[in-house]
């Protein structure tokens, strides 16, 4: 048995770097829309990364509390609701929320220079940004920081110059949106053949999220959207042969083996007690108020025996005649006279004969008054086990009527319910009656449509529940596997408050391939490659196929090489190579090659300066080998007519 | 923004309200792709919309919408896919919202009714 656990997401806040840094390093940022990740060029390593998220009360009222952005964002899982990013889809289009991004980023470089981020900017874009996000995200960084140059470039396209892959490849860049499948030929993006799906770790985790919930919709609070990322991040793995696996989780015994477990925390709750543990129970109280009782008696005789011996020797000082003594003695004992004396000494003496007779009989234990229930009678004619049989079914019908009831009665509380709006429909029929024509309450059973609307009569009988308790006292009795369903139902066990994680761990990653199993009518990863080598010739296809390169982080997935191997030996020619190369680092490779381009001498030949932009537009930006192409926006061609005239 | 949350190297914010008081709205992807659609376009421009992958040409698998398996049935009444009896039992005491939530994830969730 396989007991996971699942970590939800914690954030550490990032301490502020010390500035400056070494001269004329540049900002490198590898802006994704799952994380940012942050360094100078001149830095080793990212010194910071962070989800892309701020967190903003929506409320005017709640204001209070300041913005929190990045990793300043405390209990981050209680606040998902509050939760904005700058990213719709893989493009940046909220640019309020990309400015407070850009105050925590270069916050925390520790930038203090007045007015301006005297470095030039490396910022990673996706592909075909659109001009309009791209203008924005100029006018931000240069009307805003000030910056002095930006460079814009492709996170994928870094990644592969941080690793040796040949000199033509197929990247098949895995994002938190989107798949980017992009053909690269003697070092050339070839930008009109690129492919996007529009899959990626988001959909995935909203998907095994979803998944979870609607299995375990008891445990809903404890499914955070956190431990399911960390479910999809480290627990899920991609199929090589999904049908050959499904084949496989169809089996009970391979079921049992592979299951994984997560166990939630829970109360411990006593089980409920037994008839046979009550009866104990009681037969050790009575014992008890036993033992009491004899004490008790045994010390009430103790006493009377001692002061009857007292009384005796007053007796004998009268017998002896020492009558001062007598006098003395019966003053002493708040007696009055010798009458008295004889009185109290036979009384005492009767009670400690009682007590005595008492003790020397076997203590008597309570009787017990509740006796079981006498089993109920089998009818005559039908042997005890038919009629367990019976009694079961008529239980077990019992149980489906109430069962059926209780879905109606939820399914009409609901207003877009298919019962609730045909009750609806037949409320409006009987309504429109035209005048003259009504002739309802003609036939009788004009009247039943009465009880097919009104929602009283789903009520649970009386006559059901009584028959319902009729026939568990039967099967109590007679039913070998018969289980109490209060103690059935197990709540409150270590059992109940486990979640099952089977087939989830490969049907998730699975979007990827088969996006029709999220209503998505787009070709998976193994189609879309085939259709992006078949814009090739035969011969540039065999290339592409021998430099197949997966980044990003999703791309992390264990098996998914494997199972790219597959689909390509299914797509290309009987008997070609093909090679796959998986990043170093799938994730931060993107911001090393970027931070590779911050390093060149040459980096201004990447970037265009603020000049640049007011001279050529808004929107110009330079284009090179590892990033986009540069199209000026069509001006609308009413325009271009005038202008001709 | 107020004075302590505007650090010292910005020149100024893109937040300032606009005239009438009323809060800049940013265009969606959607909205954005919308207004570039309506334009002329060079033949060989690429753009984010001309980067969209083709449908699949495979018809969708049916699986199982509970347990993920291969479902050769359908339950008529609530539309979900069984892989056997055993399911089909617990798919007839799914509650509604159950069963809606299940399709809903498939993409399966029909407009009317």
């Amino acid at each position: 048995m396989n007991f996971i656990e699942l970590k939800d997401l914690k954030l550490t806040p990032h301490v502020i770097q010390k500035y400056p840094p070494p001269k004329h390093a540049a900002v490198v940022i590898d802006n994704g829309s799952y994380e940012s990740r942050v360094g100078w060029s001149t830095s080793d390593k990212p010194l910071f990364c962070f989800r892309n998220f701020i967190a903003k009360s929506r409320k005017e009222r709640e204001r209070i509390l300041p913005t929190q952005i990045g990793n300043d964002i405390v209990n981050i899982e209680g606040i998902r609701h509050q939760l904005r990013t700058q990213f719709d889809k893989n493009v940046v289009t909220h640019f309020q929320a990309q400015e407070q991004i850009f105050d925590y980023i270069f916050g925390h470089l520790g930038v203090n220079t007045d007015s301006c981020v005297p470095h030039p900017v490396v910022l990673s874009e996706c592909f075909a940004n659109p001009n309009h996000s791209r203008q924005l995200m100029s006018e931000l960084l240069f009307e805003c920081y000030d910056v002095p140059s930006i460079c814009y470039a492709f996170d994928s396209i870094c990644s592969l110059r941080r690793n040796k892959v040949s000199k033509d490849v197929l990247i098949v860049s895995f994002g938190y949106h989107t798949v980017h499948v992009i053909p690269v030929l003697n070092h050339k993006v070839i930008h009109t053949k690129v492919r996007r799906l529009n899959v990626g770790g988001f959909n995935m985790i909203n998907y095994i999220h979803r998944l979870m919930q609607l299995k375990y919709p008891v445990h809903l609070q404890a499914l955070t959207l956190g431990k399911m990322e960390d479910l999809l991040k480290n627990h899920c793995q991609v199929s090589e042969d999904y049908m050959e696996d499904l084949k496989k989780w169809a089996n009970a015994d391979f079921y049992d083996q592979n299951i994984r477990k997560v166990q939630l925390p829970f109360a411990i709750q006593q089980p409920a007690l037994t008839a046979e543990q009550k009866l104990e129970k009681r037969r050790e109280l009575s014992k008890k108020l036993v033992e009491i009782t004899t004490r008790k008696r045994h010390e009430k005789l103790k006493e009377d025996e001692e002061q009857y011996e007292i009384m005796t020797n007053i007796w004998n000082l009268l017998e002896v005649g020492d009558m001062r003594s007598f006098q003395q003695a019966l003053k002493d004992n708040n007696l009055e006279n010798k009458n008295e004396l004889e009185k109290l000494m036979i009384s005492v003496k009767t009670r400690a004969d009682r007590s005595r007779i008492k003790l020397s009989q076997p203590p008597q234990p309570i009787e017990e008054k509740v006796t079981a229930p006498a089993a109920p009678i089998p009818p005559p004619g039908i042997s005890i086990d038919d009629w367990v049989e019976e009694v079961k079914k008529k239980r077990s019908d019992i149980h489906e009527k109430k069962q059926f009831r209780y879905k109606r009665r939820q399914d009409l509380a609901k207003r877009r319910t298919a019962a609730a709006q045909e009750r609806m429909r037949i409320i409006s029929h009987l309504a429109k009656k035209e005048k003259g024509t009504d002739d309802f309450g003609m036939r009788d059973e004009d009247w039943d449509v009465y009880k097919v609307i009104s929602r009283e009569n789903d009520s649970d009988s009386e006559v059901e529940n009584e028959k319902l308790i009729e026939f568990e006292d039967v099967l109590r009795h007679y039913d070998p596997n018969y289980e109490d369903p209060t103690i059935a139902s197990g709540i409150g066990t270590a059992e109940y408050h486990q979640l099952h994680i089977g087939l989830e761990t490969m049907r998730t990653p699975e979007l990827l391939f088969q996006p029709s199993m999220m209503g998505s009518s787009e070709a998976g990863i193994g189609e879309l490659i085939e259709f992006v080598l078949k814009m090739f010739t035969a011969e540039e296809q065999l290339r592409l196929a021998n430099g197949v390169f997966i980044t990003g982080g999703c791309g992390q997935f264990p098996g998914l090489k494997e199972r790219l191997s597959t689909e390509l030996l299914k797509m290309r020619p009987f008997q070609t190579p093909h090679k796959i190369y998986v990043a170093r680092d799938p994730s931060l490779d993107a911001w090393y090659g970027l931070r590779d381009l911050g390093r060149r001498s040459n980096l201004k030949d990447f970037s265009f300066t603020k000049n640049d932009y007011y001279e050529k537009g808004a929107e110009y930006f330079k284009d090179h080998d590892m990033g986009n192409l540069y199209f000026k926006t069509p001006v609308v061609v009413e325009q271009d007519i005038r202008f001709e005239n | 923004m107020s004075e302590e949350t505007h650090p010292c190297f910005k020149r100024a914010t893109i937040d300032t309200p606009q005239a009438g008081g009323k809060k800049k709205v940013w265009k969606g992807l959607k909205q954005i792709l919308q207004t570039d659609k309506m334009l002329p376009w060079p033949e060989e421009a690429v753009t984010y919309s001309s980067l969209n992958p083709p449908p699949s040409f495979f018809p969708a698998k049916k699986y199982s919408d509970i347990s993920g398996l291969i479902a050769p049935y359908t339950d008529p009444t609530t539309k979900l896919h069984y892989h056997n009896a055993e399911e089909y039992s617990t798919v007839k005491q799914l509650p509604m919202d159950l069963t809606a939530g299940y399709l809903a994830l498939r993409g399966a969730s029909s407009i009317v009714g």
